[in-house]
């Protein structure tokens, strides 16, 4: 009898859940009209994800300013919450799987999370209510920040930050290296500088390295690539094209840098304690490429180097190509009020609100208004990414197995072969080889729906 | 009568409904569709998700790298367990007194059980830097070394068997886990009568023969039911090994809930990762059937 109590008691609460479990979701409005249940004496609120950028209490001030101003305009008020960049990507990846996104939020990887969503969950095409809200958007912002966020023939947001990463170096220790930084320019020269700068103590070890690399080691591999004159897929973005002479070219001035040369610390791909900021911070970094993520930790950990860094344009080699990327606020399919979300978008988008967002965040801005503001071209660190803007070459691969190839983690085809060619594990040959087919795969596997 | 047992018996299972709910909610519903998910080459980027049967399974069963996760799994979880426990009672036996101090040193001790994983891994994180660890700093000071030890990086540096990256990962396990057992070895040990200890030592029993004959049995059903439980934990271990190396350098110190959480957010293999998920769970079950088998010959 027990036995028999208990099962009805357990078979009620697996019914319970599925009950909750299978519940319709909530419907969404596919215009920019409000909702059914948005009656004009309801409280109207948009919820706004973003991650986090400059430290907590400096975020989260500016967009209480942000969610207050845009309240006394319209009456609507906006919930927000700042999501760490360690859950973020898992977060999103869910938001566009199983629904339950934001309203409005923070995005990148337009063209993959579109391709994840497939037109019912995550990132939505906006095109049709930008038009109406934000008609002058292709006129504020950069091309090449657009076209981030363009894929298939739609617009998937408004972009708010653009990262460009040339080649930063440290002019003090050119100084004392009596090295002049435009005699600076091709890969060659970068061998000849790196090896000048590279001092070892009396035991040999080396305390101060020419060059080292990006911190995503995924990425890392990324401009050296372009600039050798090669890609990563061929133009209809269905076949990996790493395995050619530019891919071996990039592959071995790599391996060369840290091997045979000697000037690139190989603990970067060896030592998963190796922490590149913190070593540039410490003065064992000569150059490198100017990630955007080493702008905030300079100036909270080492302010004084904003003396002695300075950023450049990127080297040249077949191309001069840097890294470019992109992150825009966008609308989901789980957007509630589609007209209060395109209100907030807009709000954003003003040119003031554009500078604020990038100035208070550390971000370089796509907006052409906001870059005219004098603290940019003033800056330590963006008065140099501004000149490099023009080389910038975008990150975005519209194919959507891009994101899984490039995730700076290990099982990730890019990472685990910089990781195994620079150790010596495989050749640069077999590395490239081994790579471009686990991409085929990967690519093939994602185009069959 | 057996109305009224019936009504006693339905208030009983009313009462506790709401923790089974939630229980079926956060572990019965997810390890289900975990089962069934392992079924599928569900991949998140693909609209059909084909049904594959076992071949989820077998593919991870056929692939080194997995075999040698599985491999580092179970290497893991028995050192670490071995180690911790050890360690664990030694302190428990040090700090079983009554001294000035002891209140104090026993809550030191508490400490890395009580310390978040994300804290104290930034911490050994910077200790086994190249560039920064303190102990690097001293031993060369000393002279010990002339060039800094790559405590996470160095594979070539080989300790019994083991590389140099596997036995800082222990250090770090064995320090995450030994408080807790210490804990409960003390409170097994305090509650060993004295006058058996007494009796021991006018029979003529040295410190080894109390520890042996008196301490040992005492504290033995706590010592196992300890051992399996934290056998069962340091299977499905994740934190320290994601949070201090991600697995790397090349699969060294990967365990398989790194692995499967690779294989969903790297590669988005959801299918992979499920099985893999189910491998862990199966680990982990032979570990909670000794527990289980133990603590009901306790309760007996």
């Amino acid at each position: 009898m027990q036995r028999r109590l208990f099962a009805i008691v357990l078979l009620f609460c697996v019914a319970a859940i599925l009950v909750v479990g299978c519940a319709p979701a909530i419907v969404t409005s596919e215009t920019g009209a409000q909702p059914a249940s948005v009656g004009s004496g309801e409280k109207r609120e948009v919820f706004f994800t973003m991650q986090n950028y400059a430290d907590f209490q400096t975020q989260d001030t500016l967009l209480r300013e942000l969610a207050d101003e845009f309240k006394a305009e319209t009456g609507i008020t906006v919930n927000y919450e700042i999501l760490n960049w360690s859950q973020a990507r898992e977060k999103i990846n869910l938001w566009h799987v199983s629904g339950g996104a934001p309203d409005v939020a923070d995005l990148f990887w337009a063209y993959t999370y579109s391709d994840i969503g497939g037109g019912k969950y995550g990132t939505r095409p906006i095109e049709d209510l930008v038009a109406e809200y934000i008609p002058d958007l292709e006129d504020r912002f950069f091309a090449s920040s657009l076209a981030d966020v363009k894929y298939k023939g739609h617009l998937y947001g408004v972009p708010w930050r653009i990262g460009i990463y040339p080649l930063l170096y440290r002019a003090d220790f050119f100084e004392e290296a009596g090295l002049d930084p435009e005699g600076l320019q091709t890969w060659d020269d970068l061998v000849e500088y790196a090896k000048a700068l590279t001092i070892r103590d009396e035991n040999g070890n080396v305390t101060r390295y020419g060059m080292a690399f990006l911190p995503d080691l995924a990425q890392a591999f990324y401009s050296w690539l372009w600039q050798a004159g090669g890609s990563f897929m061929d133009e209809t973005y269905t076949q990996a094209t790493i395995d050619t002479p530019a891919g071996r070219e990039a592959l071995q001035f790599i391996y060369d840098l840290v091997n045979v040369h000697q000037v690139a610390p190989i603990a970067q791909f060896q030592d998963p304690s190796f922490d590149v900021a913190a070593e540039l911070a410490a003065g064992h970094i000569a150059m490198m490429p100017a990630a955007n993520t080493l702008r905030p930790f300079i100036e909270a950990n080492a302010p004084q180097l904003k003396e002695v860094i300075r950023v450049r344009e990127p080297l040249r080699n077949k191309t001069q190509d840097a890294f470019q990327g992109a992150g825009y606020f966008g609308l989901t399919y789980d957007t509630r009020d589609v007209d209060a979300a395109m209100q907030w978008l807009a709000f954003l988008a003003r040119d003031e609100n554009m500078a604020r967002l990038a100035i208070q965040l550390g971000q370089l801005s796509p907006n052409k208004g906001a870059l005219e503001d004098p603290y940019f071209a003033d800056d330590w660190w963006f008065s140099g990414q501004i000149k490099a803007l023009p080389y910038g070459r975008t990150t975005q691969h519209p194919n959507p197995a891009w994101g899984s190839i490039t995730n700076p983690q290990p099982g990730s085809p890019i990472y685990d072969m910089m990781i195994e060619v620079v150790t010596g594990e495989k050749s640069v040959e077999e590395a490239l080889q081994e790579t471009n087919q686990k991409m085929q795969q990967m690519m093939d596997e994602m185009a069959r729906q | 009568m057996l109305k009224q047992r019936n009504i006693e018996l339905l208030k009983d299972y009313a009462l506790i409904a709401p923790a089974l709910l939630i229980l079926v909610a956060l572990v019965i519903y997810p390890i289900l569709s975990g089962i069934y998910l392992s079924f599928f080459d569900y991949n998140l980027l693909r609209e059909t998700q084909p049904y594959v049967g076992i071949d989820n399974y077998i593919v991870l069963l056929s692939d080194p790298r997995f075999l040698k996760i599985l491999w580092n799994t179970v290497l893991f979880a028995v050192l670490a367990n071995a180690f911790s426990t050890l360690l664990g009672l030694a302190s428990a036996l040090l700090l079983n007194s009554s001294g000035r101090f002891v209140g104090l040193l026993r809550a030191l001790g508490y400490l890395p059980w009580i310390t978040p994983a994300v804290v104290f891994v930034v911490i050994w994180s910077w200790m086994f830097s190249g560039s920064f660890s303190p102990i690097n700093a001293v031993l060369m000071q000393w002279g010990i070394i002339k060039s800094p030890i790559s405590f996470l990086g160095d594979e070539k540096m080989i300790f019994l068997g083991l590389s140099l990256p596997v036995w800082s990962m222990l250090v770090v396990r064995i320090w995450a886990s030994y408080a807790f057992k210490m804990t409960m070895f003390l409170a097994a040990l305090q509650n060993i009568p004295q006058d058996r200890i007494d009796a021991a030592r006018v029979d003529g029993a040295n410190s080894w023969h109390v520890f042996r004959y008196v301490t040992m049995p005492g504290i033995m059903p706590v010592l196992l039911v300890v051992v399996s439980l934290s056998m069962i934990w340091n299977l499905s271990h994740f934190e320290v090994n994601y949070l201090l190396t991600a697995g790397g350098p090349k699969d060294l110190t990967n365990v398989i809930t790194v692995y499967l959480y690779q294989l969903a957010f790297v590669q988005w293999k959801f299918g992979h990762a499920a099985a893999a998920g189910i491998y862990t769970l199966l680990l982990a079950s032979v570990a909670a059937i000794v527990y289980l088998r133990l603590t009901r010959s306790e309760e007996r």
